[in-house]
């Protein structure tokens, strides 16, 4: 590929929508493992299947938890991990790296499909906010030590917020709740609510440099 | 809306805690808004991370055989509509905010976020920061931003253009540095391109000059 990791252009345009033909520097599943994300997503950019095949394997299984955590159930959430990937697969031309990280990209594409799919179900979000044990994945395995590692120091800086932020945090990002249903739901007025965002997010970015900083993240 | 009152909502955009119609009035504001595309940008950068709280579960053996099986179905060539990360390009809210004021009952569509927007395509063009979006059955809009207004005496005019043939698909004329959402007058079928010459006020039947715009195949 020879750093050709930019964007495609609009003049790629023609060629994307031509052929799909083997290009000869295709690389190998094993050459893309040393690529960069936003460098695999620009190959994706590219048609080049590997490509996407490559950020399942670093995303897929954190994808498949947070919709597994949003929408409770296991078909409706591998039905929400397949729709993320194919929205990165379309939209993966019109990512720009300057402006987010590709991690947080898909995360994104993947709690906005997940969300939206809660809300339809109403049933399901009056579930209380457990966290589902019943069918643990086996962490042992190198692959997703990392994901443990993830999981334990955002859990770390998430317990340091103060009780009502948390809470907010939670109820949005994991119960799919707008601002507004929060407000009524907790009792609380709607500006507070917000800034309870604000300030929780706020204060999350600043806990997880601080961890990142102190690397304390990596004892436990 | 008040801006100030518009600021408030990068948080809850970040988390998709938004109703349809915030976001919709969020997006409109962040096309125009660098302190709050600086926000979200950082928001949701934070909001991301809570994903990776979640709990461990075991994910399906087969599901990545059958998302790559289904990007290999799609082929490489649909644009996503909703890019909500692109908008240094194109500012991809204005794009979804205007999408749905260009494509009338299409908003609704769009707002509801659901399957359905699969339907409408979004088609790269050169020349400008913006895109053709295409429905299912070729109605087309051209939804661009930053595009200068044209000369004095003088006007933007769209064409269907396929091999040399070129017919009049519509006239425009951005007033400012805006977003601006163009339906074409006609239809364009597979394989067509559009494309935008500078033509004399009125419009021309045939382009008289080379097109400054013009699309990929649709």
């Amino acid at each position: 590929m020879r750093g050709s990791v930019g964007r495609a252009t609009a003049s790629d345009g023609g060629r994307l929508l031509g052929s799909r033909r083997p290009r000869p520097t295709v690389p190998t599943p094993r050459d893309l493992a040393h690529l960069s994300d936003e460098a695999v997503v620009a190959l994706a950019a590219r048609s080049e299947e590997a490509a996407l095949g490559e950020l399942y394997d670093r995303y897929g299984a954190a994808c498949y938890r947070l919709a597994r955590r949003i929408v409770r159930d296991p078909a409706l959430a591998e039905d929400v991990v397949q729709e993320a990937f194919l929205a990165i697969w379309r939209g993966a031309a019109r990512f720009v790296p300057e402006r987010a990280r590709a991690s947080a990209w898909i995360m994104t594409l993947v709690h906005r499909r997940a969300v939206d799919i809660v809300r339809r179900e109403e049933r399901r979000r009056a579930l209380p906010l457990g966290e589902d044990h019943d069918e643990r994945a086996d962490e042992s395995a190198e692959s997703v030590v990392w994901l443990r590692l993830e999981r334990e120091r955002v859990q770390r800086a998430l317990a340091q917020l103060p009780d009502q932020q948390r809470e907010t945090l939670e109820l949005a990002y994991y119960g799919g709740f707008t601002q507004s249903e929060l407000a009524e739901r907790l009792g609380r007025p709607l500006g507070t609510i917000k800034s309870q965002m604000f300030t929780g997010l706020q204060n999350l970015r600043g806990l997880i440099d601080a961890q990142a900083k102190e690397g304390s993240w990596q004892t436990s | 809306m008040a801006d100030e009152l518009m600021h408030d909502l990068a948080a809850g955009y970040a988390l998709d805690a938004l109703s349809p119609d915030e976001e919709r009035l969020f997006e409109a504001h962040l096309a125009h808004c660098p302190s709050c595309q600086a926000a979200v940008a950082a928001f949701v950068e934070t909001a991301a991370e809570l994903a990776f709280a979640s709990p461990p579960v075991q994910e399906p053996a087969e599901l990545r055989d059958r998302i790559l099986a289904a990007a290999r179905r799609e082929g490489g060539t649909v644009v996503a509509i909703r890019p909500r990360w692109a908008y240094p390009a194109l500012a991809a809210a204005a794009v979804a905010a205007c999408l749905a004021i260009g494509f009338g009952v299409w908003a609704a569509v769009l707002q509801s976020r659901q399957a359905s927007v699969a339907a409408l395509r979004g088609i790269p063009v050169r020349g400008a920061a913006g895109s053709i979006v295409v429905g299912p059955h070729g109605e087309a809009a051209l939804v661009v931003s930053g595009m200068a207004p044209p000369p004095a005496g003088k006007t933007y005019e769209l064409w269907v253009m396929r091999g040399a043939a070129a017919e009049p698909a519509g006239l425009f004329a951005p007033h400012g540095k805006g977003t601006v959402v163009v339906r074409l007058t006609r239809r364009v079928p597979r394989g067509a391109r559009v494309g935008v010459t500078v033509e004399p006020a009125g419009g021309s039947p045939r382009p008289t000059t080379r097109p400054i715009v013009v699309s990929a195949p649709l």
